[in-house]
């Protein structure tokens, strides 16, 4: 036994290279799994410690009017709330520079501090509260459109103020614009001040705490539950308060979206991973116990039981997947999420990511690859094993050759005799096909599927907000004032819009004023890309959200409003993919309600633009002026943050590309050792000889490509449909461009181990490998 | 080189001189080949003998441009091949050697007939395939494939593939090996007449001393030297041979 040992570990020795393919193969797949599985949860989890640590209110208490003290009172005392923070918020137009902006006021109780949703300091320092010196602190610019600054003097409410710090709220956290979910306006900066500076009747807002039994996550279906049914408690209590939760606020619910889509693709990669894996190792492995056939033949004739000579290869195959998945766990962990984080650091104002080890996911993945490389040792062990000692000291007889079903056709005749040859080995070595066929069809797919999303993305932009929309402006007016002398000689329609609540969610409404008209500021089409123009009785649905509540047309909706309710008959749904917008035909709006417009949908030329949006600006009835850039820019913030994601995906598919190839050609190299050898021999020179090689390789995977073309496609329309977002729906397109560059990148690939392929060919050393069988 | 006013003057189609091969294993040098020389002339059927590790296939490999000499000049049709670069020795076994070996070396997932075409595709001058095959005696066997054919039957596909080429010169290492005793004399009766008929110049390898008997010329190898060469004014037939 002792001997026996000592042999075991010097043929690991002996083996260590090819050993090393398996570990290398095992820790590229855990570390993948590991990085792809663990990104979402590490960056919710991020979120989660960012919202502690910033005292997060559960949810947020409204009511139209200021509190009375009675009702702040009655809050702080029930017993369902723990801890209660009143404070007063308003939508004010603010004056820069003899400039106005629209502006969100929040007075606190500096000097006492804040025991809920902390603001953070991120420059300078908090006001003081002094009655001669008026001090206010901002936002951080990113997400607003005012890029403010310290010592900056701000006027409102007839006095005027400095700026002395720059901070953070932690509800405010994602780079998109804030609207008012009053008005509907794009709030160009957010203020906070302290209680003293200004007389108000009482605060407007009461941030609370719940009374939680355990330590929730903030994202958990079991949270979004406890909130909802303390709400209804609340509401039974205070009947004539509206509640909004954590859950509803902007920043989270995009936050949770972006991640929601990491986790869909993610999803997908698994699967993959470990067929390419259990492909990769058993090859390997099978390759290893084909070598030594003849030592696991004298072994038995020399009278070793056959579970002494299995624990030799069970050994390697635990030691190499063992290592590699302890190499892959390392390098996954930290490094793919913190790609993934960071190609989102964009779009969020976040800490940096923490990550949270989550020991079950990476004991699955591990138990599993190890699994499975083990079977594959053990079944191909077992099939050597079963054949008899003396078989096994014979010399194994190469593959018989045969005559294939394409030897029949009158093609086979004009095919040269070197492609005669390949294409007999093709279907002589099965496996190998098969290998290939899924190595290659399944990185093509992944590299196909990757560009097509970027394709969605794409082109989902470049409809809704290029093909779409044919006005550049969008002038935001106070409600009815629409006498712009500015807009004069421009090309212009009057819209209303606003949002009306359906099954308890807001939706965007646009009337405009004249239906005929409207069709020459937006091009709508229906979502089997034909176009449509807006009728007399037109109602129509954009995509998310006919998916989101499952509308047809024919479907009657009701929908309150500010100015009524209307009950309307939905006659198309139209293609697009950012918003839930209902759009109604002037007549169908007229008989039920009265419009009041609000906004112009203007046309200009891009060389007017700017000097009509400052003429615009500054005029009292002008409320915003929002350009197409405006109207893309969260659009751009999505787009920006999957191109990451998208990145990740081309990185590992790449990677997967050149290793499954390269995997592929050394068997195949060594499985020909003699073909190459006697062809080496005859006189064939080194491009001719790896050639033999190679026109196999190629011809499979010119096959797989298309394979994989049909079935990235198919992916793509899997990973497509499972983005279900609010307000989103990605179109399945994939540009024919994409087709193509994954077809020629999958051919680089192939390019790339074929010149890594030359040397080993050049190796071969033809004395050697024709001595003999052994 | 002149020989008595009778015979022609005649020039060595193989000739080795001061040839060595060594190999160095750590601290331990091994000369495969130690300084040889002979000379081998045209149409002769030369057989190369001496025991297991003697060095026999070495000079073979060298000659055939498998593998290079470290010292020595080998002369071939006049050529010096031992200062051949890889792609020139690579055209030198493309064209002007055949190798027959001990254990065939053929493309299982081709026919004879195609095992044939592998190597005169590429040469400059090959002879019908076909009429090579029916010269072995397997015009009835084109089709098959090396795992349909007995042993006899894969080294004469062997034979046919080396010769197809119309090289000056045969090399072939224990080409009956691996077959029975009459199975072995028929490839012998093959590679004699080939020899003999179409001015072949064949050098064979074999520790088998029996087959020196129906050799023009007999090179004795022993330890990487040369220990002896004769010449056989009266090869023996191959049926007259006891083995």
């Amino acid at each position: 036994m002792k001997k026996y040992t000592k042999y075991v570990l010097k043929d690991t020795k002996h083996l260590a290279l090819k050993l090393f393919a398996i570990v290398l193969i095992v820790a590229l797949g855990v570390s993948f799994l590991v990085g792809l599985l663990t990104a979402a949860p590490n960056m919710r989890y991020t979120l989660e410690q960012y919202y502690i640590n910033s005292n997060v209110a559960d949810m947020i208490v409204q009511k139209g009017l200021p509190f009375t003290t009675e009702e702040v009172d009655a809050l702080a005392q029930n017993n369902l709330i723990k801890e209660i923070m009143p404070y007063f918020e308003a939508e004010e137009t603010i004056n820069i520079n003899d400039r106005n902006y629209v502006a969100r006021i929040t007075l606190f109780d500096f000097e006492n501090g804040f025991n809920i949703n902390n603001l953070q300091l991120l420059e300078g320092r908090f006001p003081e509260n002094s009655l001669e010196k008026l001090e206010i602190v901002v936002s951080h610019s990113q997400a607003y459109t005012m890029n403010m600054f310290i010592g900056q003097k701000i006027t409102f409410w007839e006095k005027s103020f400095e700026v002395v710090g720059i901070v953070k709220h932690p509800l405010r956290f994602a780079n998109i614009r804030e609207v008012s979910e009053i008005s509907q306006r794009t709030i160009d900066c957010a203020i906070y001040t302290d209680y003293n500076h200004l007389q108000i009747s009482g605060p407007t807002h009461v941030a609370l705490i719940l009374n939680k039994t355990k330590n929730y996550s903030f994202f958990s279906n079991e949270y979004k539950v406890f909130v909802d049914d303390n709400i209804n408690e609340l509401k039974n209590i205070f009947g004539n308060f509206f509640f909004k939760s954590l859950n509803q606020t902007q920043d989270f619910v995009q936050f949770q979206s972006d991640i929601k889509i990491v986790e869909i693709i993610s999803l997908i990669f698994p699967v993959f991973f470990f067929l390419i894996t259990i492909l990769v190792s058993m090859s390997s492995i099978t390759r290893i116990i084909a070598d030594q056939r003849l030592q696991i033949g004298t072994l038995r004739s020399l009278g070793y039981s056959k579970s002494k000579i299995m624990w030799k290869y069970v050994f390697y195959a635990l030691l190499s997947s063992g290592v590699g998945c302890v190499l892959g766990i390392a390098l996954g962990i930290y490094f793919i999420p913190a790609i993934i984080y960071n190609a989102y650091s964009a779009s969020y104002q976040l800490p940096s990511l923490i990550i949270h080890y989550n020991v079950l996911y990476i004991s699955i993945i591990s138990v599993i690859m190890v699994f499975f490389v083990l079977i594959t040792t053990l079944i191909s062990i077992n099939s050597v094993l079963k054949q008899k000692p003396a078989q096994l000291l014979k010399v194994k007889s190469p593959k018989a050759g045969k005559k294939i079903l394409l030897e029949k056709t009158a093609l086979w005749k004009r095919l040269s005799f070197k492609y005669k040859s390949t294409i007999r080995n093709i279907f002589r070595h099965r496996q190998n096909l098969i290998l290939t066929l899924i190595g290659i069809a399944g990185s093509t797919a992944l590299l196909l599927a990757g560009f097509g999303i970027k394709n969605s993305i794409d082109y989902a932009g470049e409809f809704q907000y290029q093909q779409m929309l044919n006005y550049q402006m969008e002038i935001g007016v106070v409600d009815a004032e629409i006498d712009i002398p500015t807009l004069e000689n421009i090309e212009q329609i009057l819209v209303m819009n606003t949002t009306a609540k359906y099954e308890g969610n807001y939706i965007n409404i646009v009337i405009p004023e004249n239906t005929q008209n409207i069709n020459n500021f937006i091009s709508f089409e229906n979502i089997f890309n034909k176009k449509i123009n807006m009728q007399k009785n037109s109602v129509f649905v954009t995509q998310p959200l006919a998916v989101k509540y499952n509308l047809k047309s024919g479907d009657e909706l009701s929908l309150s409003m500010q100015n009524g309710n209307v009950t309307v008959t939905i006659t198309d749904i139209i293609k697009y993919s950012f918003g839930n917008v209902v759009y109604i035909s002037n007549n169908v709006a007229s008989s039920q309600l009265t419009p009041t417009y609000n906004k112009i949908y203007a046309k200009t030329s891009l060389a007017n633009e700017q000097k009509l949006y400052d003429e615009l600006i500054n005029q009292a009835n002008v409320l915003h002026v929002l350009l197409k850039k405006d109207l893309s820019h969260s659009f751009n913030e999505i787009s920006k943050s999957m191109n990451g994601v998208v990145l990740i995906l081309l990185g590992s598919a790449c990677a997967l590309a050149v290793i499954i190839n390269y995997n592929l050609t050394l068997i195949n190299i060594s499985t020909r050792h003699r073909d190459l050898a006697t062809l080496k021999v005859l006189g064939y020179n080194e491009i001719e000889v790896s050639g033999y090689i190679f026109r196999e390789t190629l011809i499979i995977s010119c096959f797989a490509i298309l394979f994989g073309l049909g079935l990235g496609a198919l992916l793509h329309a899997f990973i497509i449909s499972r983005i279900i977002i609010d307000g989103i729906i990605f179109p399945r397109v994939i540009s024919w461009v994409s087709y193509i560059i994954t077809a020629i990148l999958s051919l680089f690939f192939l390019s790339i181990v074929y010149l890594l392929s030359i040397p080993k060919t050049k190796k071969i050393d033809m004395v050697e490998a024709l001595k003999s069988y052994d | 080189m002149t020989y008595g006013g009778a015979s022609i003057k005649m020039e060595a189609v193989v000739k080795f001189e001061s040839v060595s091969k060594i190999y160095h294993f750590g601290e331990q040098t091994i000369f495969a080949n130690d300084n040889i020389n002979f000379q081998i002339f045209q149409s002769e059927f030369c057989v190369i003998v001496g025991p297991s590790g003697a060095g026999k296939t070495t000079i073979l490999n060298i000659l055939g441009g498998m593998d290079t000499a470290d010292k020595g000049k080998i002369i071939v049709g006049g050529k010096d091949i031992s200062k051949l670069s890889p792609k020139k020795l690579t055209y030198y076994r493309r064209h002007d050697v055949g190798f027959v070996f001990q254990f065939y070396n053929l493309m299982p997932q081709l026919t004879a007939l195609e095992n044939v075409e592998i190597a005169s595709e590429i040469s400059s001058e090959p002879l019908s395939s076909k009429q090579v095959l029916e010269q072995v005696n397997l015009l009835d066997r084109l089709n098959n494939f090396p795992s349909q054919l007995s042993g006899g039957e894969q080294q004469r596909v062997s034979i046919a593939r080396a010769i197809a080429k119309n090289p000056q010169i045969l090399l072939c290492d224990e080409p009956t090996g691996a077959l029975d005793i009459n199975t072995g004399k028929t490839i012998l009766k093959l590679l004699k007449s080939i020899c003999k008929e179409h001015n072949k110049t064949v050098i064979l390898v074999t520790h088998n001393n029996s087959i020196t008997e129906i050799a023009d010329r007999v090179i004795y190898v022993k330890n990487g030297k040369i220990e002896d060469i004769k010449e056989n004014t009266k090869p023996k037939d191959i049926d007259e041979v006891i083995w």
